[in-house]
């Protein structure tokens, strides 16, 4: 019995050991560099590897570079990057994503293990500057050198509020008379109040949201009462969170959660939850991304909404949605990277013509044809693989306003959702004091959000009184490194942001 | 089990019998809901809610699941890591346990070392580099040696092992068996079930373990298929990349698909496992 | 034998030691992986100690001694938060669910159907294998306002639906019960594993002498067992400094951070979102050490009351 134990274990070992030997094999061609890039391409890419696939082998023969992915698709990114960048061998180049990938990039670039590109950018990627915008390119600097490359999104300011079309008819209102914080509050309230649905029932509500995420809540009508953008307040430089018109904001919203104007139950929304409920008919607006995937994949049609303008503040101005930063994630090169040229040379083609044709259309032959000289996506691709092609090239051409992209976009979101593009992109803008205000790495062990976001939970659904409690929340939030961000951004503010 | 004579069914009888069904009953709810979850269509199907059927039939969340190649790579490299791994892990385990069962010298600091273990961590990245340093980064042994040391499971085994009375094995030593032979004929055939335990939560483990798979392996052919299964949860839930037209699964179909799939081996396993965890056969005399 | 009188205590230690050489090889298998992969990445708990730097590694970063718990116990307020909830959850897990799987486990040992009983058990592990991203989507489901069974039966007695995943003073049962509802069936295996080589002529004789089912069980399967649940309490106080995350992550929304925000949450936040390594690696530090003194305080109290103990 012992033998056969032994045989048995001795027979696992080796095919083990077999297996212990398979590893990838990539096809790679003589005399091409090398380079090897930390990514999450986390799309479907029709049953193929990220590694080999019509797509990156179009790339690497245009190009003449050997790319190869090291592609983590998981929840666990994060963890797969810190571990790679602390071994002895870390890629050539690698994705920084996310809210966190500013005080990533800080990090990383703090401790050297990041190449500075300005010496290199005008020699090698002529096109991605002459492309990507100033303020994208900002959000990738620290101490004064840009270290990675940004992927601006080409809807660099995405969301819209959608209202249903049917509701506003069947109220009389035209979207065009709602232009005041009143206006939206009295549309909102007729939402719930007076059955829009006419189904006889009082169960409709005004607004549908989570509440993860910062731009979902909390966007509608912060910027209407001046709670969006950080401001010079007293001499001092505050984050929005810590302005006289959060608190209003607060209050606003409050009110509305209190009138059952927005979803009692936004706090535990997941996002499938959310896409529930506006298929089910019962509310009457949200705020999501113009291209609107979730909501079309339910079936259900663009030309049932309404995209409409924020609301004007009260001086009459008008509000715009406000956002962070305009890419939706950087990619930075590794001080180690031998092949420096190879990768700006990928990164660059991005911008260029051919570049930007294979990113919105495809591949010739396979996701289009040329008919008399212009690009025609074929039926079945329309609107296919676009993610996957912009995560394999990592950065983008990002003017689509342009031919010939302008139209094989038209191609595959159609005339409204052209328009609604147009729309997102009017009613953005970014917090400009906080885009441009660097990274301080004494911040990084501090926890804002935490404080913020309980708070604002906390206060809209009417848990704490908003007068009894504001000063209590920003004495809180100073104490915890809020003095020292303060003092550090007012020193920016006055020192080199002026100049 | 032997048969009891008298078959009274007394109050408490019932009353445990209530509970225990009660709680099975609820305990296989949110198991049924993921079964009926992912056979749902999934446009239909409201996250949350426990439906007795399926809310319209669908096979595309297994169509997705099941499509692609790496699936079933994967799937090759969590059994063959499972079934290597655990034959590995165990072997070593209960060879330390039995040992560490015995009253000899430095058993007791040898027990506080493994105790440590449980309280103590490194690290991911520490371990990394351990792992690294052994060239054992993106290959298929980086599935299997750090799991074959697990000091939960040694504590618990030796707690077993000290457990068994002395005097069949002194006797079996006075007839000049080696120590090997009495943990391989004596020792281990009276712990099977504690054994047999432990083997269900090593391969367990295994086939659940996501994060070495993640960490350790850059191929994609290496992949164990929890890997693969997180990817594809992930697509339908974080999604800032704008897809026109494409299909996307809601996040609740593919998750449920995903846990049915990746749970069904273990789930069709499992009884042929349990006969082990019935009482352990007393070998020869004990008493006196 | 070795007891005689006239050898000195070394001497004898080497010959028990030579004459047992057979199991300290057995031992030195698992030793071995265990000081490669437990010990040697132990070493990475320094950078506690320094102020940890990618560039310069593990044993290059410099040393800042105990700035790093500085901040920690002293610039950080919300640290103590933070404690307190993973300890009250805890205590609470150990109060309550720790007994469950122990009295689940003697209850299905009481069936007499052997069907019955494999059906149970299969039926209570289960939950164990739905991840906690959607055992917990089904928990909040559960307690939905509008749509949930449980409001659903308070509206039903005429009360007011109560939003039970916003309010603090709810958090930490659900954080209990669902553990329950998921992982007690898993958990009685070890104990149901344990009863099984309870020797079952000690219940006959037992029936013999006239004992009831209750009588059995306290004076022969609980003690039968007991070597098991002492281990298993040991360990589960050893871990009192450590909730797991994912169960927290997946049910705590910053509106109940107050009550929720446990070590491994703040951590996942701060110390892996914001780079800040070394103060992961503090944080887990006090966490063990934390762990080993009540393990140790433990293990000595449960020498003295029951004489069993983990060394």
């Amino acid at each position: 019995m012992k033998k056969n134990l032994y045989a048995l274990v001795s027979l696992l070992l080796v095919c083990a050991m077999v297996l212990g030997t398979v590893t990838a094999a990539t096809a790679e061609e003589e005399d091409r560099p090398r380079i090897v890039i930390l990514t999450s391409i986390n799309v479907d890419t029709e049953g193929t590897d990220v590694n080999d696939n019509d797509y990156i082998n179009y790339i690497r023969d245009t190009i003449g570079v050997d790319i190869e992915f090291i592609n983590d698709g998981t929840n666990q990114y994060r963890q797969k990057m810190n571990t790679m960048l602390a071994s002895n061998n870390p890629p050539d180049a690698f994705m920084l994503m996310d809210v966190t990938q500013r005080t990533d990039l800080a990090r990383w670039a703090e401790e050297g293990m990041l190449l500075p590109l300005d010496d290199y950018l005008a020699e090698y990627c002529p096109d991605l500057l002459a492309s990507i915008k100033d303020e994208a390119w900002e959000v990738t600097k620290y101490d004064g050198k840009i270290y990675a490359v940004p992927f601006q999104r080409y809807d660099s300011t995405p969301y819209l509020t959608f209202v249903r079309k049917d509701w506003l008819e069947n109220l009389g209102i035209d979207p065009d008379d709602v232009k005041t914080i009143d206006d939206w509050y009295n549309m909102l309230k007729r939402f719930v109040t007076d059955d829009p649905d006419g189904n006889g029932i009082d169960d409709t509500y005004g607004i549908v949201s989570t509440s993860s995420g910062t731009h979902l809540t909390n966007s509608y009508f912060k910027d209407s009462f001046g709670a969006a953008r950080a401001q010079v307040v007293d001499g001092e430089l505050l984050p929005n969170y810590m302005l006289d018109g959060y608190k209003e904001w607060l209050k606003f919203m409050n009110k509305l959660y209190e009138e059952k104007i927005l979803d009692p139950e936004y706090i535990v929304n997941s996002g499938s939850q959310m896409w529930e409920k506006v298929a089910s008919g019962k509310y009457g607006m949200f705020l999501w991304f113009w291209g609107l995937q979730e909501y079309l994949s339910k079936g259900l049609d663009r030309e049932d909404l309404v995209a409409m303008a924020p609301p004007l503040r009260e001086d009459g101005s008008e509000a715009s949605y406000i956002y962070s930063s305009p890419n939706r994630h950087m990619m930075a090169i590794t001080a180690d990277c031998e092949n420096v040229e190879a990768v700006l040379k990928f990164f660059n083609w991005s911008c260029t013509e051919e570049g930007a044709i294979f990113l919105y259309a495809g591949l010739e032959g396979k996701d289009y044809d040329i008919v008399d000289g212009t690009i025609v996506l074929r039926e079945d691709r329309k609107g296919k693989n676009l993610g996957w092609r912009q995560l394999t090239l990592g950065v983008q051409q990002p003017n689509v306003d342009q031919e010939p992209i302008k139209s094989i976009l038209a191609q595959s979101f159609g005339e409204l959702g052209m328009e609604h593009l147009a729309l997102a992109t009017k009613y953005g803008a970014y917090n400009d004091l906080d885009l441009f205000c660097p990274i301080f790495e004494e911040l990084s062990q501090y926890d804002f959000d935490k404080i913020v976001s309980e708070y604002t939970d906390k206060a809209i659904t009417g848990q704490v009184d908003i007068d009894a409690t504001w000063d209590e929340y920003i004495q809180n939030l100073r104490q915890m490194g809020g003095d020292l961000k303060i003092q550090l951004s007012t020193d920016w503010y006055n020192n080199e942001y002026n100049k | 089990m032997q048969a009891r004579s008298s078959r009274k069914l007394s109050l408490s009888y019932a009353i445990i019998v209530a509970i225990l069904v009660a709680f099975a009953i609820v305990c296989i709810m949110p198991f049924w809901y993921v079964m009926v979850s992912s056979f749902s269509d999934p446009q239909l199907i409201k996250e949350g809610l426990f439906k007795l059927l399926p809310t319209g039939w669908s096979l595309e969340a297994y169509r997705v699941v099941f499509r692609d190649v790496r699936f079933f790579n994967g799937l090759r490299i969590t059994v063959l890591r499972t079934v290597i791994g655990t034959a590995l892990a165990l072997s070593v385990q209960t060879m330390m346990a039995y040992a560490l069962s015995k009253k000899i010298p430095g058993r007791r600091i040898f027990m506080k070392l493994v105790v440590v273990t449980i309280l103590f961590n490194g690290g991911i990245i520490p371990t990394y580099l351990v792992v690294q340093s052994l060239y054992l980064v993106d290959t298929f042994f980086a599935l299997i040696l750090p799991m074959v040391f697990n000091p939960w499971n040694v504590v618990l085994l030796v707690s077993f092992f000290a457990a068994q009375p002395q005097s069949v094995s002194e006797s079996a030593k006075l007839d000049g068996a080696g120590e090997f032979t009495i943990f391989l004929k004596l020792s281990v055939p009276l712990a099977v079930p504690a054994i047999a335990t432990i083997l269900l939560f090593i391969a367990v483990r295994h086939w659940n373990e996501l994060m070495d798979g993640v960490i350790y392996i850059n191929s994609s052919n290496l992949k164990p298929m929890q890997v693969y299964l997180i990817e594809l949860v992930m697509r339908s839930t974080t999604n800032t990349m704008i897809e026109p037209t494409e299909q996307s699964l809601t996040a609740i179909s593919i998750q449920t698909a995903v846990i049915f799939a990746s749970c069904l081996p273990i789930l069709a396993v499992y009884p042929f496992l349990q006969r082990f965890f019935v009482k352990g056969i007393m070998v020869g005399a004990v008493k006196g | 034998m070795l007891s005689a009188p006239g050898i000195p205590a070394w001497k004898r230690r080497l010959r028990l030691i030579l004459n047992n050489r057979a199991l300290y090889l057995m031992i030195f298998l698992g030793f071995a992986f265990m000081i490669v992969f437990r010990y040697l990445p132990m070493g990475g708990l320094i950078i506690a100690f320094k102020k940890y730097s990618f560039r310069k590694g593990i044993f290059g970063s410099d040393w800042v001694g105990l700035k790093q718990f500085e901040f920690i116990f002293t610039q950080n307020p919300d640290f103590y938060n933070v404690v307190r909830n993973t300890l009250v959850i805890n205590l609470l897990k150990l109060l309550f669910y720790f007994p469950a799987p122990i009295i689940l486990a003697l209850m299905i040992n009481e069936l007499r159907s052997v069907r019955l009983k494999r059906v149970i058990q299969t039926s209570v592990y289960l939950p164990h294998f739905v991840s906690w991203v959607v055992f917990g989507t089904i928990v909040i489901q559960f307690l939905s306002p509008t749509s949930g069974v449980v409001n659903q039966i308070i509206k039903a007695f005429g009360g007011e639906p109560i939003f039970f995943m916003q309010d603090s003073k709810y958090f930490w049962g659900i954080v209990v019960v669902s553990e329950i509802w998921k992982s007690a069936g898993w958990g009685t295996i070890m104990y149901l594993s344990a009863l099984t080589s309870i020797d079952q002529e000690q219940y006959q004789a037992a029936k013999i002498d006239g004992a009831n089912g209750l009588q059995m069980t306290l004076h022969i399967s609980i003690p039968g067992i007991s070597d098991t649940i002492v281990v298993l309490l040991l360990l589960q106080i050893g871990q009192l400094m450590d909730v797991g995350f994912e169960q927290i992550y997946v049910l705590a929304r910053p509106i109940v951070y107050d009550v929720g925000d446990v070590l491994s949450t703040y951590i996942y936040r701060v110390g892996v979102g914001q780079a800040q390594f070394s103060m992961t690696a503090a944080i887990g530090l006090f966490q063990s050490f934390v762990g080993l003194t009540l393990v140790v305080l433990a293990n000595a109290a449960c020498k003295k009351l029951f004489d069993k103990n983990l060394w």
